[in-house]
């Protein structure tokens, strides 16, 4: 039997370490948020006596998920701040002025991740949250990630939490201390379909 | 949520400071000069607003991150340096006109600085819009500015100043109700300063001159109405309204009033300027009554933005005219209880009388171009006829034409 050279094992070897580098990782897949099955909703304490329940219209953002490795997954989220919805045109008149959102000056609130962790049912999210144009970076787990195929052909899933945002770290303070809570519950559902 | 309490100690303090800063300021043994009694009054009001502000807690931040910051920082303090420079000897009346133009200019393009407004995404506001608008108030801050300062020459007076100060007050209150409470707070302070300043100024000269008072008045309602318009939802008429209102001072100047004596002057001043200023707070405190208890509009919200936003140049009212045949298949789904005839019933009849209008008209003139260019009658007819009973009329007059 013949022996193969040295020279052409190495080289071949070589050309397959390069190869396999370069050949493509199971991609992560992306998706849009579907905003017709997704909610942005909070609730303010009003006088600490009573909850005033609340919501943004209009919001957008996308998403992709890496199973094989979920800390390449990311997140990311844009809130309109002149959309919030409170059931009472008098009191979202206010809330969009500089006493609050000041959505003339601020009109977005967004979300950009910046490490994503894998947890049981879901993903632990860290990344900068921007409100009232301070950023700060917040924590929160995801549940969820159950995928469907809805409708035919088109690959769904989606996610949800609960987290509290404080106020006043973002630079929304009351002249009235106690009116309205400072540490405002917020809940995000969101859909994405795949891109 | 308000608090009247807060706001009254607020105005009391001011206005008690104010008179006690100029009188500290511009007391002298002798007889003080018009100069210094200017000066005084300046500083007078610059320290009580700012004592006004750490009371309602609007001292602002640094660095100022939005309108109200930028008004408390830059503008004010440009405004009494300014009124400091042209209250100076060597500074002749061309130099400190030129100042006080200046400042009219950009205290808008600063108040707005950052904001949507300038880089194009404000909802229905073009950037050009945006300039447009800012113009506009520069022009007519200053000429409000010269023709005020020019009756105060004329036929001077503590009413001009203290009309000023109604209006101040009054664009505060306005401001306030019309979803911007902070930003019409900080017309409190500044009314209250301005009159008691401008009182207490009556006790060092016989005849002070008001420029200093008049110059930071103007521009303390430049900012307050600056804010209530774009930060707000202050119309646009009610802001011009507002801003125009002072000018009545410029009434007694008619010959009904010659050689009356100068209480009655003064008071004529005060009360015609106070019939606008009533009718806008009128105006501002039955939309705020309606917004306050109408829950907010689903459908507006599906579609966009409110309809006050969306034609922001033209005001509520003509946005709610505008938006006719909507507004009216909304108002007509509106739950009215029986035997009630609401305001927003009234509007829908408003707008549905004016779509039949419109509507007449609309074919009636397409008829007559119809007529004009094609010969085919029947695609003049096609035309014309989703129209209602005004259109009718016109597709007689056509027949009759024919």
């Amino acid at each position: 039997m013949r022996r193969i050279p040295a020279v052409l094992v190495v080289t071949w070897g070589a050309l397959l370490a390069v190869a396999a580098s370069a050949a493509p990782a199971a991609a992560a897949d992306n998706y849009a948020i579907d905003t017709a099955h997704s909610s942005v909703s909070f609730k303010a304490e009003h006088m600490g006596i009573s909850w005033i329940h609340g919501r943004f219209n209009s919001y957008s953002g996308n998403f992709s998920i890496d199973k094989a490795d979920p800390g390449k997954s990311s997140f990311e989220m844009t809130i309109k701040t002149d959309s919030v919805d409170t059931g009472n045109k008098g009191r979202d008149t206010h809330l969009v002025s500089p006493d609050y959102f000041d959505a003339k000056q601020f009109s977005t609130i967004t979300f950009k991740s910046t490490s994503v962790k894998a947890v049981a049912h879901g993903y632990e999210v860290k990344g900068d949250f921007t409100m009232h144009g301070q950023t700060k970076p917040i924590t929160f787990t995801l549940l969820g990630g159950k995928e469907v195929e809805f409708p035919k052909g088109m690959k769904r899933t989606g996610f949800s939490t609960d987290l509290k945002i404080k106020r006043s770290d973002y630079g929304m303070v009351d002249k009235m201390p106690g009116a309205l809570g400072d540490e405002v519950p917020v809940s995000i559902s969101f859909e994405g379909v795949r891109k | 949520m308000p608090d009247p309490v807060l706001f009254a100690q607020a105005v009391v303090a001011t206005a008690v400071a104010g008179a006690i800063f100029v009188l500290a300021a511009g007391w002298t043994r002798k007889s003080a000069s018009a100069r210094r009694v200017n000066v005084a009054s300046i500083l007078a009001i610059g320290l009580a607003t700012a004592l006004g502000y750490d009371i309602l807690k609007l001292l602002p931040r640094w660095p100022p991150v939005n309108v109200l910051d930028r008004f408390v920082i830059l503008v004010l303090p440009a405004a009494i340096l300014v009124e400091l420079v042209a209250a100076a000897r060597p500074v002749p009346r061309p130099i400190a006109w030129l100042l006080r133009a200046a400042l009219a200019a950009a205290a808008g393009r600063v108040l707005l600085h950052g904001s949507s407004y300038l880089d194009g995404t404000a909802t229905g506001w073009t950037v050009q819009q945006t300039w447009t608008a800012l113009a506009v108030a520069a022009v007519i801050a200053l000429g409000t500015w010269g023709l005020l300062s020019w009756l105060a020459r004329r036929s001077p007076g503590v009413s001009i100043p203290l009309a000023i100060a109604q209006t101040a007050g009054a664009g505060a209150l306005a401001v306030m109700v019309s979803g911007y409470l902070n930003g019409g707070a900080a017309g409190l302070p500044l009314a209250a300063a301005l009159s008691s300043a401008a009182l207490a100024a009556c006790l060092l000269d016989k005849h002070p001159t008001f420029e200093g008072a008049i110059g930071l008045g103007i521009v303390g309602l430049i900012g307050v109405i600056i804010m209530g318009r774009f930060f707000g939802e202050l119309p646009t008429g009610r802001s011009l309204a507002l801003f125009l209102a002072p000018l009545l001072c410029w009434g007694t100047e008619l010959p009904m009033f010659k050689n009356r004596k100068p209480w009655l002057i003064g008071t004529s001043r005060l009360a015609l300027v106070a019939v606008p200023l009533i009718v806008v707070l009128i105006l501002v405190e039955r939309d705020f009554s309606k917004a306050s208890s109408a829950p907010a509009d689903a459908d507006a919200s599906a579609a966009g933005p409110p309809r006050s936003q969306a034609l922001p140049a033209l005001g509520t009212r003509w946005a709610r005219g505008s938006a006719s045949p909507v507004a009216s298949r909304l108002d007509s789904r509106a739950s009215v209880a029986p035997g009630q005839s609401t305001e927003r019933s009234h509007i829908a009849g408003w707008t549905g009388r004016w779509t039949v209008h419109w509507c007449g008209m609309r074919a009636q003139r397409m008829s007559r171009q119809s007529l004009a260019s094609s010969s085919f009658p029947g695609r003049a007819w096609k035309r014309v006829r989703p129209t209602t009973q005004p259109s009718m009329a016109a597709f007689g007059s056509y027949c009759r034409r024919l």
